[in-house]
């Protein structure tokens, strides 16, 4: 057995022992779901509630998970899936829309790529990474950052030249 | 999404890019690679959502039933870990042959059932542990020497982190520095200075370990001519709360460094030590002499006459206790030349008829270890602890007729000499905040039979309150019981508390290492 599946395991059967410890779980794979779930849908805010559904999901039904060999982060893809689907049932009121397809390869590495980037986002200075913030979470233009921040727009703009330029660096650095 | 306006945040960019080019001058990379990444952020997440759901799920997480489930699982999960190789220690679990041994303290009051016992044999092993009680979601407990009265070195339940397979000690006499490893005690650590000659401050009762005492302060023999343990610190390397491996010394993380002279095992597991060496014996003079009880008013006067003259090579602490008979006790360490050494214990010897005196040239070794008798591994143990204001006619007449009252023959009354060197370090200097010459008592209650811990424990109480007119704010950590009341720790520390609390919020923001003389971590 290898080392991390050794720890994903303890770390299950610690969170079904006692639910509280599900809060390690929850902290391992946010970014996947989320960064899944956010390409799926059209809002902000339906991206939050899924992912809050998709965690309180598992939560409800860890005690169901069986350790077969297969990563916790599918089982929470699948519930992910479903939940998608679900979201879309109700949003357009057909009943016939097909259910969303189990995520393939290309959809999932997407995913994965993306939430190493938002990990890489909170390893940033952090003034580089409050602009990051801003930006792309609270979608903010720069004058309304250099506004808010008081700063001047040049300094909000090589702050962001920065963080984009190390985030860069932190991906390559991962792929190899 | 469609709060973003994608043709406006490639201009955005595109004009980011150039003007940090031309103002930083670094390295450009390609812009469609900065443009990837930024399509890639597209709906970041928001650390205000991330926060806030975790917190309504740990709230919406209710405990399971207590069942036997725990023991299943660290018993099933022990033994992976283990036989994934990541562990060079042992895993012990209730049941185990090794268990029942490895579970107990010095002090034999505590009986804890830690679920895991992680006998570690290097750092390596303690990340694995401190990993492992993430991961089981067990509370954490760390054993050194396993000396600490207030047996914080185990855990009902939990995960004890066990040092004392760590037995790696390496001297370097040319740069007069010692290594030695956490599960150390200060018999086999002076044991290995002394095969060069050399030594630095340790323990008073050799089979205490170096990591409690050390982080603690530590009090010994040469604390007059060279400080307390902590002040002989070069280095320690750390394992924190987050599994990573620290080195702390004046030049690395000396925020850290200041913290651990004093600071207990509030910021990690301290894997090892450095610490300066000085030439010391390897014959010194010292000993002990006892005088009937019925001069113990005397005995200490002239306790507090010799030490308060004393130079820094003479350090001497006072007991009322009991060896073959009750006696009033100095016990004496000079670590200066021979005839320097029999001068400055003449007043001491010359003091009347002694019933016992065995002061004279002594190995080293053996002086960090007459008290040991004194002080039986298994014995129970219940101590109370102050500085004193001063060592005043009243405070001994006080403490003589406490001492009186004492119900087992093994309990005892002791009083430390601090002076020297170990007070001209600054009180902020390092977080051990006591740095003025004075006295520390120690109210020691000690008993084997467990008909006697009541008793034992009333005059602990009513010594310690008996003594309280006397006391100074300060209180020494390592002799802070489990049982206390008010906020000791804040007291332990006075003014450096609150520097501590920060370090802590730092080193340690969860309070992983909460089972010891605990630093709340600064909100």
């Amino acid at each position: 057995m290898v080392a991390s599946e050794l720890d994903e395991k303890l770390l299950i059967e610690t969170a079904q022992r006692d639910p509280r410890h599900f809060a390690e779980l929850y902290r391992i794979h946010f970014d996947r779901v989320y960064a899944y779930v956010s390409r799926r849908v059209a809002t902000r805010s339906d991206a939050q509630d899924l992912t809050a559904e998709v965690f309180q999901q598992a939560l409800a039904n860890l005690g169901r998970f069986e350790w077969r060999g297969v990563p916790f982060a599918a089982w929470l893809y699948r519930i992910a899936a479903n939940a998608i689907t679900d979201h879309h049932h109700r949003t357009v009121r057909d009943q016939n829309v097909p259910p969303h397809p189990e995520p393939g390869q290309e959809e999932l590495e997407g995913a994965e790529r993306r939430a190493a980037l938002y990990r890489a986002v909170r390893d940033l200075p952090a003034d580089q990474r409050r602009v990051i913030e801003m930006r792309f979470a609270e979608g903010r233009t720069i004058a309304e950052i250099a506004r808010m921040l008081g700063r001047s727009e040049g300094a909000v703009k090589q702050l962001q030249f920065r963080a984009l330029g190390g985030l860069r660096a932190r991906l390559d650095q991962d792929d190899a | 999404m469609p709060e973003h306006d994608p043709a406006k945040r490639l201009d955005e960019l595109v004009d980011a890019m150039l003007s940090g080019s031309a103002m930083t001058g670094d390295t450009i990379p390609p812009r469609d690679d900065l443009l990837a990444v930024a399509e890639e952020l597209r709906g970041l997440p928001s650390e205000d959502f991330r926060a806030q759901l975790g917190a309504k799920l740990v709230a919406a997480a209710r405990p399971n039933r207590a069942d036997g489930f725990t023991t299943s699982i660290v018993t099933h999960s022990g033994r992976l870990a283990e036989r994934a190789g990541r562990f060079r220690g042992q895993l012990l679990q209730p049941g185990d042959r090794e268990y029942d041994e490895a579970r107990r303290l010095h002090n034999g009051l505590v009986d804890k059932r830690p679920a895991l016992i992680a006998r570690c044999r290097g750092t390596a092993d303690i990340v694995e542990a401190v990993h492992l009680a993430r991961t089981l979601g067990l509370e954490a407990a760390v054993r050194g020497g396993g000396h600490g009265v207030a047996g914080r070195a185990t855990i009902e339940g939990g995960l004890m982190i066990d040092l004392s397979l760590m037995k790696g000690i390496h001297v370097d006499p040319a740069t007069r520095e010692a290594r030695a490893q956490g599960g150390v005690t200060w018999a086999e650590y002076d044991r290995e200075t002394q095969a060069h000659g050399l030594a630095s401050t340790g323990g008073v009762v050799s089979s205490t370990g170096i990591a409690g005492l050390t982080l603690g302060g530590g009090f010994g023999w040469l604390l007059g001519r060279y400080g307390l343990a902590v002040d002989n610190l070069a280095a320690v390397q750390l394992v924190t709360a987050d599994g990573r491996i620290l080195t702390a010394s004046e030049r690395e993380h000396p925020d850290l460094f200041w913290g651990l002279r004093g600071g207990g095992g509030n910021f990690g597991v301290a894997a090892s030590f450095a610490y300066r060496v000085h030439a010391i014996g390897p014959t010194v003079t010292g000993g002990l002499v006892g005088h009937p009880l019925s001069r113990a008013r005397d005995v200490l006067r002239l306790y507090r006459d010799v030490s308060t003259s004393a130079s820094d090579e003479l350090t001497v602490f006072a007991g009322l206790l009991q060896t073959n008979n009750r006696i009033a006790a100095l016990a004496a360490c000079h670590c200066g030349t021979l005839a320097d050494g029999t001068a400055a214990v003449r007043p001491i010897k010359s003091f009347g008829p002694p019933m016992m005196d065995t002061i004279g040239p002594t190995p080293y070794c053996q002086m960090n270890s007459i008290l040991d008798p004194l002080n039986p591994r298994g014995a129970c143990n219940y101590w109370k602890s102050s500085l004193l204001k001063a060592l005043s006619d009243d405070a001994i007449d006080t403490l003589v007729d406490c001492h009186a009252r004492c119900p087992s023959p093994m309990s005892q009354v002791i009083l430390e000499h601090l002076h020297g060197a170990a007070v001209r370090v600054g009180p902020g200097d390092t977080a051990f905040p006591h740095r003025t010459a004075g006295y520390n008592l120690l109210v020691l209650g000690q008993w084997m039979d467990p008909a006697d811990g009541e008793r034992c424990m009333t005059w602990v109480r009513e010594t310690f309150a008996a003594m309280q007119p006397f006391m100074a704010a300060g209180r020494y950590v390592n002799y802070l019981d489990d049982e206390e009341s008010g906020d000791p720790v804040a007291a332990a520390y006075g003014t450096n508390y609150a520097r501590l609390q920060q370090l802590k919020a730092k080193y340690d923001p969860e309070n992983f290492f909460h089972m010891n003389q605990n630093i709340r971590p600064a909100r």
